[in-house]
């Protein structure tokens, strides 16, 4: 027993260590930015903020590469509010709340697969029946143990109120998900493109169904502090879908997709604190504002460019 | 079960089955007693009506259904056994990709050697033997020069191609091929049959399905005639003639719904009296 908490206690101080050294290193880049921009940053809770939500972007941005790709933006939207009564029984029993929130996403994950092959209902509806039911068991439970500020910070995050245990939290789960992803690259895609072929290759697609949907899980948990329950929903949809207009590579639109991701947190936390706004909102909004400038303006994709191209043929003709 | 002797013996079957049916959950098997003796390094044709259940056997197949009763045997061997060992390819149906997708063409043949591959290595790490099998395969159906474009840019008959250069690249002993004809234009279907035959010359089975009876007859050197059973297998030119098409042919083309269970019997008569009940291969 004692080991076992000496243990912990030195993963911890390690895990601190790692963080304090990032933190370390965004400051030397940080303090090349023209004073306007790096005034803000010089408060020890802005950086812990900037450091938890350039993580989540960059996480949130890969997964939701995999979530459009698979249409399951609605899955990320059900795990995402199935997530909220394993926080509050976590809470209630004294339990790390990741634990809780982790549980009870799967759960949910399965329940709706579980109903879908049981049942004439589709997958979409057993979806809102089961994220619109423990999202509602959840919001009891937390009506009754706490008061709504605490609900308020759950649903939409704080991403200034970050401290040190929840910062480790997010790094490990980022880093977690991103090593699954990069190894499991080639079978994730096939999976997703072509899912006979991964078959017929030998390779075990439930175990890779499963597999995603936990990382999706890890994904939400980890953001669960900087832009909420419910903004986080748009982390996981908008980046992916932003490289998607932006490329016709798997490989490109992942790394656009994170850096998207980690730009409008880093630019909507600037905003939040500038402007005193509320960060997963601030930090939505910019990714939202990104997809749009995509949407018009891609060089292949756009919509001024296939306009234009229209026009173009007509002047032809 | 089979004893040691028959089991010696299917392994020269690229497809051998026994007493198959399969359902789909809840209701009426849309086969039953499937028993194949498929000969190896053929090119063999599936040929059945619509709702014959040739796609179906197809599933079967390829593994992603499994068989209600009764076995499969790839080279004597289980499917999975097969597939794990990447012996077994396919071509999907045009409908079954989402054209979207941002792959290019080479990483789509590329994705034929994914199983030859490290499991944990990201596949630019692949190394040169595995892209350079990759490029091969893609040259042999003329389509190199169009390996960096998004797959979703090609034409229908460009794109089967791609995928046959994929079912290439794996280097599997089985190939499987979905309505290989669907959306594809003259010149690449000389060209898709031409790979293919070179394909069974070198000693590789293939196994397509089509209900297209005309390009069966044209191409393959042995056919499985199917309606939810196996109604004849053989030469083509034994089991296409002219009393057994013409009541399929009536079947796929009449608009107003027949008395299936007539045709079916007029069918497995007038196939029998030719071949004095022809449901095996020896």
């Amino acid at each position: 027993m004692l080991t076992n908490t000496v243990a912990s206690e030195f993963l911890y101080q390690f895990g601190v260590s790692i963080i304090e050294s990032l933190l370390f290193i965004l400051m030397l880049w940080i303090n090349l930015l023209p004073e306007p921009f790096r005034d803000p940053f010089q408060f020890a809770f802005m950086q812990r903020a900037l450091l938890t939500s350039m993580l989540v972007g960059c996480v949130c941005g890969v997964l939701s590469c995999y979530v459009v790709l698979k249409r399951w933006s609605l899955l990320g939207d059900a795990i995402s509010h199935a997530v909220l009564p394993g926080v509050a029984i976590a809470y209630i029993l004294g339990w790390p709340f990741f634990i809780g929130a982790f549980t009870t996403g799967t759960l949910t994950s399965l329940g709706i697969g579980f109903i879908e092959r049981n049942s004439r209902i589709k997958e979409d509806a057993a979806m809102g029946i089961m994220f619109t039911g423990s999202f509602a068991l959840g919001v009891v439970l937390i009506s009754h143990i706490a008061t709504s500020t605490h609900l308020m910070h759950i649903l939409f995050g704080n991403v200034l109120g970050v401290r040190i245990p929840a910062l480790l939290l997010t790094l490990v789960c980022s880093v977690l998900t991103i090593t699954v992803v990069l190894m499991l690259y080639k079978e994730f895609q096939l999976y997703i493109f072509d899912p006979i072929q991964a078959n017929t290759l030998g390779l075990n697609t439930a175990k890779l169904h499963y597999g995603l949907m936990i990382l999706l899980t890890l994904t939400i948990v980890a953001s669960l502090e900087t832009v909420g329950i419910i903004l986080v929903v748009a982390m996981l949809i908008t980046p992916g879908a932003t490289a998607y207009l932006l490329t016709n590579r798997l490989s490109k639109m992942i790394l656009i997709a994170a850096l998207i991701g980690i730009s409008s947190s880093v630019i909507g936390l600037f905003l939040s604190f500038t402007y005193n706004l509320a960060s997963g909102g601030a930090i939505v909004l910019v990714a939202t504002v990104l997809f749009f400038l995509a949407f018009f303006f891609s060089p292949h994709q756009g919509l001024v460019q296939r306009v234009y191209r229209v026009k173009q043929r007509d002047i032809e003709m | 079960m089979l004893n040691h002797n028959q089991n010696c013996k299917s392994e020269s079957y690229s497809v051998y089955s026994r007493n198959l049916s399969a359902s789909y959950l809840g209701e009426n098997p849309v086969l039953t007693n499937v028993n194949l003796k498929i000969p190896s390094s053929e090119l063999v044709a599936i040929v059945g009506p619509n709702g014959a259940g040739k796609s179906t056997l197809f599933n079967l197949l390829i593994g992603t259904m499994r068989p209600l009763t009764g076995e499969i045997q790839i080279f004597g061997k289980s499917i999975d056994y097969q597939r794990y060992h990447n012996k077994i390819a396919y071509v999907p149906q045009y409908e079954q990709i989402d054209w979207d997708f941002p792959i290019s063409v080479f990483d789509v043949v590329l994705g034929g050697r994914y199983g030859h591959m490290h499991r944990f290595l990201p596949p630019a790490w692949a190394g040169k033997k595995h892209t350079d099998i990759a490029k091969q395969a893609l040259d042999s159906v003329n389509m190199l020069e169009f390996r960096h474009r998004a797959i979703g840019a090609l034409s229908g008959g460009q794109k089967k191609r791609v995928f046959l250069a994929r079912a290439l690249a794996q280097n599997a002993d089985l190939l499987l091929f979905d309505e290989p004809l669907v959306g594809v234009d003259r010149g690449s279907e000389q060209l898709i049959f031409q790979v293919l035959k070179k394909l069974r010359d070198n000693g590789k089975s293939i196994v397509m399905i089509t209900h297209d009876i005309t390009s069966a007859k044209k191409y393959a050197n042995y056919v499985v005639l199917i309606n939810r059973t196996i109604i004849a297998t053989g030469q083509p030119n034994e089991v296409l003639n002219y009393d057994s098409i013409q009541p399929l042919h009536d079947w796929m083309f009449t608009p107003t719904p027949v008395n299936t269970d007539q045709i079916t019997s007029k069918l497995i008569t007038s196939i029998s009296d030719k071949s004095g009940g022809c449901y095996d291969v020896d």
